[in-house]
């Protein structure tokens, strides 16, 4: 019995990340057309173009192989996979288990490596710009990643998603391993949901891109599948961010508590939308080259965090 | 100064002076002594600026190919030098003045003389793929002949980079905004930019043809669709050439309004290009900001002359709309709004430490360079070259406004920004100085859109006359040069435009960046296709 509870609630918690993460993203953009003093496309905006794009006819070029066409599946996968082992608003995540931020982590890489390879199949020069740059990025963000998640791991005595946050309910906001594991963690996500001051996401300014330039031979369904695999890895990212900043106070409850609790956790993460987008609206993408420097700042914190937390426990 | 040169000019075996006062000269020259009056020139302690290089099918004239300079001196001085008699081949000047590499590769796309000694021999407009032969600016070519049917589509030649890790990026010439084709090739090693050719003339529509033989009012409106962004200014000059050829004076209301429009023309054009470049680096709100400044003052533009873009206001005799006291108040009551609102907004942008650390050394061009290329404008004067045709020639009402050129040392993006925002705010003051006359001698409110161009229209103009018009626009000096046939239409019409004398500097300020700052780079030169390529 408690093992069908358990599937019902995993299924749940990821039917609703799949049908939310298009919704942030609505949002995201229409908090960016309101600082662009624009009224913006609606909230639902995303989920029409996805089924537009759906729909539409798809166009590949004949020097492909057969990583072009896999690769939005693949890459959707294994971002479901990545969203299996993320804790929810009541702290549960569908898989648990020992060292799932490893699991996290590697689906985003896995799903980073079959891009990257796509980027370059098609041997058009943007897809080759956008994948060495994608590359030069992830370098940089993926040790951070695991850095950062590792600290909270010895936080808290447990490699697990789920553990984490629990564990974390423990450990004081204001606890300096814990602010430098949080500020690592921001600069990482960031990066990860390709926006700015890293990549620009709206641009057209083909020599500019990144994440766009590895995608942008894809057209119609395969567009469909790589950009919905984006919005759920900003969906994630901000759910592990909210549970891990600002957790709310977790309950086994049912009925109208659980409501509650449920509906503190969109807002916060919609908030955080709010406050990225805020971020993308009023600063500058920086020079490629200086990207290392804003993205060491978040591998510099991730370090000083592991060290005051060996000084101010003595041990590791 | 000018009589030395004149004792100059005379002491040239066969050179002849036609027209010589205190601000202009013409002079005919031996073909073989132009290349040596040029390199003297140049040694001038003022280095001359240049206008515009004609090449002219005068045969049926008895005259063969023809070529004239058109050169700026110090003191307001414009020099025409003029060679005839060509018969199937000109001395190249570019060796010497690098500035005539295009217009030099142009005459001899479109009237097949060889340029003697250039060391660029690729074709410019016509791109490969035209029939061998085909030099449609040729009078024996009539234009109801020019079709496409002559041209089969082959690869453009571009230079090769070869060696390890070298990458080349070919990109356009259809882009993935809303922008106009031009074809940019780089090489690169990594994201360093080694080289960058840029092909150009995609939009090549044969203007210069299309006006020989046309009036002089039908050729006003073909030259004010040359560009929208750059309308009064090519008209301006246009219509200056024209009332030099049929001797009109300009009543002081003239002169006002037709500076008011050119002042906003710069308005519009500044403040969006200041937007797009903040666009250039991913930067929202100042692009929002900026493309709402020119909206604004594009409606502003609509509501008082009837045009978004301006077209259709200044016909040559005078102006087709002058304002009524309501719409007066209009205009100035919105541009103080709009004055008050960029200076609002540019602080977050000038203010920006990213934008900085984006704009700052990207897309250095170097005053040698700008002043070897010819460059001319915002790009000129952020290069350190102090010239803007407003102060350099006695125009309009610019003189008795104390306009002061705004000039950059650096020469990177950040350089180019600046230019613009200082002249942004010199354009309001001149603005509102200008309306603040209107206003105190009431003139406007009596008179109420006159209808003027029939001063023209009966004029007969002087046949086989030579005339020239510059303007400052926007993005630098525009040159038109008019000449007139027997009947005293268009004989031939040649349109240098700021982004003509430009764009060549372009893959030079590109030179050694990344690859992700050319948009930037790009949007701080902001040219135009369209009048560039005619």
């Amino acid at each position: 019995m408690d093992f069908i509870i358990s599937l019902f609630a995993g299924a749940t918690n990821l039917l609703i990340i799949l049908v939310l993460a298009p919704l942030l993203q609505g949002l995201i953009k229409k908090t960016k057309a309101y600082w662009q003093m624009r009224q913006g496309p609606g909230l639902f905006q995303s989920y029409r173009d996805l089924r537009k794009l759906w729909t539409k006819e798809e166009v590949i070029s004949e020097h492909t192989s057969w990583i072009f066409l896999r690769t939005p599946e693949v890459v959707l996968a294994s971002t479901i996979m990545a969203a299996f082992v993320v804790p929810n608003a009541f702290g549960w995540a569908p898989f648990s288990g020992y060292g799932d931020l490893f699991w996290f982590v590697a689906s985003f890489a896995l799903g980073r490596f079959f891009i990257a390879l796509a980027g370059l199949d098609t041997a058009g020069t943007f897809g080759g710009m956008g994948t060495s740059r994608e590359l030069f990025v992830s370098v940089l963000v993926e040790p951070t990643f695991l850095l950062g998640l590792l600290v909270l791991a010895f936080l808290t005595g447990s490699t697990s998603l789920q553990g984490i946050i629990w564990g974390l309910t423990n450990v004081s906001i204001a606890s300096t391993p814990r602010l430098l594991a949080i500020i690592a963690l921001i600069i990482v996500t960031i990066a990860e949901m390709g926006r700015i001051p890293v990549d620009n996401p709206d641009t057209h300014l083909e020599l500019t891109m990144i994440h766009e330039g590895m995608v942008l031979e894809y057209s119609g369904r395969s567009l469909a599948f790589l950009n919905y695999a984006e919005q759920i890895k900003q969906f994630i990212l901000l759910l592990l961010l909210v549970n891990i900043i600002w957790p709310t106070t977790t309950s086994n409850g049912f009925g109208l508590s659980a409501v509650l609790i449920f509906g503190q956790t969109l807002i916060k993460i919609a908030l955080f939308g709010l406050i990225f987008a805020t971020i993308e609206s009023i600063t500058v993408k920086v020079r490629l080259f200086r990207l290392p420097n804003f993205l060491i700042s978040g591998t510099a914190a991730a370090v000083l965090s592991l060290i005051t937390f060996w000084l101010t426990r003595g041990r590791i | 100064m000018q009589n030395q040169l004149r004792d100059y000019l005379l002491s040239q075996p066969d050179s002849k002076i036609t027209i010589w006062s205190n601000n202009e000269g013409f002079v005919w020259l031996e073909v073989d002594d132009l290349p040596k009056v040029l390199e003297y020139l140049l040694t001038l302690p003022e280095r001359p600026v240049w206008l515009t290089h004609v090449m002219n099918d005068e045969r049926e004239l008895g005259h063969g190919f023809t070529l004239y300079l058109l050169l700026h001196l110090i003191g307001d001085f414009t020099l025409t030098l003029a060679i005839k008699g060509l018969d199937d081949s000109f001395p190249s000047l570019t060796p010497i003045f690098p500035a005539f590499n295009w217009a030099e590769r142009e005459a001899q796309d479109l009237f097949g003389l060889k340029a003697k000694g250039h060391p660029d021999n690729r074709p410019l407009i016509l791109h490969p793929g035209w029939q061998i032969g085909f030099h449609p600016l040729r009078k024996d070519i009539p234009s109801e002949s020019l079709n496409d049917d002559k041209y089969k589509s082959v690869p453009l030649p571009v230079p090769n980079a070869l060696g390890e890790g070298i990458f080349e990026i070919p990109v356009g010439p259809i882009h993935a905004g809303i922008i106009e084709p031009g074809h940019f090739r780089f090489q690169t090693i990594g994201e360093t930019v080694l080289n960058l050719d840029a092909q150009l003339f995609y939009t090549h529509k044969g203007i210069e043809k299309l006006l020989e033989g046309k009036d002089l009012l039908e050729g006003l409106s073909i030259i004010e669709r040359l560009c929208a962004v750059c309308t009064v200014s090519h008209s301006l000059a246009y219509c200056e050439a024209v009332e030099k050829l049929a001797d009109i004076e300009l009543t002081r209301e003239t002169l006002l309004w037709r500076t008011i429009l050119a002042e906003l023309e710069r308005l519009y054009n500044h403040i969006g290009d200041i937007g797009n470049m903040c666009a250039g680096v991913g930067f929202a709100l100042g692009n929002a900001n900026g493309l709402q400044g020119k909206e604004r003052l594009q409606r502003l533009n609509h509501e008082v002359f009837a045009h978004r873009f301006l077209r259709g206001v200044v016909v040559p005799g005078g102006l087709k709309i002058i304002p009524d006291s309501k719409s007066l108040y209009a205009l100035k009551n919105h541009l103080t709004e709009i004055a008050r609102d960029f200076e609002e907004w540019i602080p977050l942008i000038l203010e920006c430490y990213e934008f900085r650390q984006r704009a700052v050394t990207t897309g250095m061009l170097k005053r040698e360079s700008a002043i070897d290329l010819g460059v001319t404008g915002v790009a000129a004067r952020a290069s350190g070259v102090n010239f803007d045709w407003r102060t350099a020639h006695a125009h309009l009402l610019y003189p008795e406004l104390a306009v002061k050129p705004v000039v950059e040392e650096t020469g990177d993006v950040w350089a180019r920004i600046s230019v613009r925002v200082c002249e942004v705010r010199e354009s309001f003051r001149i603005i509102m100085t200008l309306l603040r006359e209107v206003i105190i001698t009431g003139e406007s409110a009596v008179k109420v859109s006159p209808e003027r161009s029939g001063q023209v229209r009966n004029l007969k103009l002087p046949p086989l006359q030579i005339a020239w018009g510059c303007a400052e626009s926007p993005r630098g000096t525009d040159v038109i040069w008019l000449m007139t046939d027997e009947q005293g239409k268009i004989f031939r019409c040649r349109i240098r435009t700021a982004a003509y004398a430009n764009w060549p500097a372009v893959p030079l300020a590109v030179l050694g960046n990344i690859v992700p700052d050319f948009p930037l780079i790009n949007k701080s030169f902001e040219l135009c296709y369209s009048c560039c390529d005619r």
